[in-house]
């Protein structure tokens, strides 16, 4: 029979022990060791500990959806299928220099780009995102993400109930609830990363929300806020709390080059509420988000 | 037959064929286990929707290269360690500054134990040589048996068990209170 010695191998055994990966003896071993030592116990317990939270990360992925973004930047032709009849490396043995360098150039963007890639939650429209400009194209290096604060976690004006869990935005979806509040955070990358950003919305009255810059007293016209260059993930802390129709909300987010004025927008907006703003803004970005405000 | 009762070999096929709906449920099945992985793989949840779905588009453009062996699980998830591992190379992205933008996490006391658990686990995560953590985050974050990682990472099953319960005893020492 196999015996098991402590020494070495007694936090493999732990470790094999608590995934039911031993033997009899191992087993009937371990069930020994941890009777007779408080520390294997001890031991054991943090192993449990470590696996449970392991296995109990990411649970707020479950509701998230790929599946539109996917479709989406397949729709687009950002990937194109490579057949059996010429792969990766035929192409390679071909062309070995150009496909090095566009190898290269390949790993380089993906390894740039994984923080702007379009949210995985986020509806077919936020990547309609549109360019002035052919190259670069800061379309794929600026965007924000958006999320929802549930109403209800709201409690005398603080994002917190008094007894129950903190609140925990979550990646803007299909639906908004009408009290619920808005955060947004920006990615702004790239080699020609951009400098200034609004953020509004037109709801399904064709009234426009500001979020960014605020816009709370008639007479005044404030500009784009200044954003970070080289920077992905930053918050804009303030939150949004708007009263919104019931029905389809429009929020563009409209990265450009020079300083933009509300009442400039707007004016564009009253004229033609469907204007391409990236035509009337040459060189910026304009992401749009649609979702749907709940009654 | 119905595509969610279909093995994922006959997806790819149909997927192939231009199939309606074969990917996409392809892309159904497997999303919230690559986003858990990639999430723990790199420690931030703000960048696992991208690498997740930068794999599924990876695995898409070569369809038609994939050869129907029962192991279509283990692929996507050797495409996907592949993306994670070049994300955790990258020096061009400040993962530290991003789990600090991440919107959602909370004040609330309670949370902040839970977070500072979290980051040290992270951080344990990370002491990891890539052997060890790749077996252990697809172990338990990503929730394959043995037999799918070892076909994941080419390797077998005894050497799994080995580094799985090495991974683990290690990962207990770097979060063992001091």
């Amino acid at each position: 029979m196999k015996t098991i010695r402590w020494g070495k191998w007694r936090p493999r055994l732990l470790a094999a022990y608590l995934e039911g990966e031993v033997g009899t003896s191992e087993a009937a071993a371990a069930e020994r060791l941890l009777a007779e030592s408080s520390d294997a116990r001890e031991e054991l317990e943090q192993l449990r500990g470590i696996r449970a939270a392991l296995s109990n990360s990411g649970r707020e992925f479950a509701d998230v959806d790929l599946l539109p973004s996917i479709k989406a930047r397949i729709r687009d032709g950002a990937v194109v299928r490579v057949g059996r009849s010429e792969g990766f490396l035929e192409r390679l043995w071909r062309r070995p220099a150009a496909a090095v360098f566009a190898a290269g150039l390949a790993t380089a963007a993906v390894c740039l780009g994984l923080a702007f890639v379009p949210r995985g939650h986020a509806t077919d429209e936020e990547f309609r995102a549109k360019s002035a400009s052919l190259a670069p194209n800061p379309a794929r290096w600026a965007g924000v993400q958006a999320y929802r604060v549930a109403a209800q976690v709201w409690f005398h004006g603080y994002l917190r109930a008094p007894d129950g869990p903190a609140p925990q935005p979550t990646a803007l979806g299909e639906a908004l609830g009408p009290d619920d509040g808005l955060l947004f955070s920006y990615t702004n990358l790239g080699s020609a990363p951009l400098a200034n950003l609004m953020i509004f919305a037109v709801d399904s009255s064709g009234e426009v929300h500001w979020f960014h810059p605020a816009y709370e007293r008639e007479g005044t016209d404030p500009s784009s806020i200044s954003i970070q260059k080289g920077a992905a993930q930053v918050p804009l802390a303030e939150l949004i709390q708007d009263k919104f129709p019931a029905g389809p909300l429009t929020i563009h987010a409209l990265f450009s080059h020079r300083a933009l004025h509300v009442l400039e927008v707007e004016g564009w907006l009253k004229r033609d509420p469907r204007a391409n703003l990236v035509e009337l803004v040459p060189g910026s970005v304009d992401q749009i988000l649609t979702t749907r405000v709940e009654p | 037959m119905r595509l969610q009762r279909q093995c994922d070999d006959d997806l790819v096929r149909q997927a192939r064929e231009g199939v309606d709906g074969a990917f996409d449920e392809l892309v159904r099945r497997y999303q919230v286990e690559l986003l858990r992985v990639a999430a723990r793989y790199l420690g931030s949840n703000a960048l696992a929707p991208d690498l997740a779905q930068n794999t599924f588009l990876q695995v898409y453009g070569a369809l038609d290269r994939y050869e129907a062996r029962g192991a279509f699980r283990a692929y996507l998830h050797r495409v996907l360690l592949n993306q994670c591992r070049m994300a955790h190379r990258s020096a061009q992205i400040s993962l530290r500054a991003l789990q600090h933008s991440e919107f959602g996490r909370s004040s609330d006391d309670l949370h902040i134990l839970e977070r500072e658990k979290q980051r040290e686990l992270e951080r344990a995560l990370n002491g990891l040589s890539q052997k060890l953590r790749d077996v252990v985050v697809l172990r338990y974050c990503g929730d394959l048996d043995y037999e799918d990682i070892a076909q994941t990472l080419a390797v077998p099953i005894g050497t799994v068990k080995r580094r799985l319960f090495d991974a683990m005893e290690k990962l207990r020492e770097l979060v063992e209170p001091r």
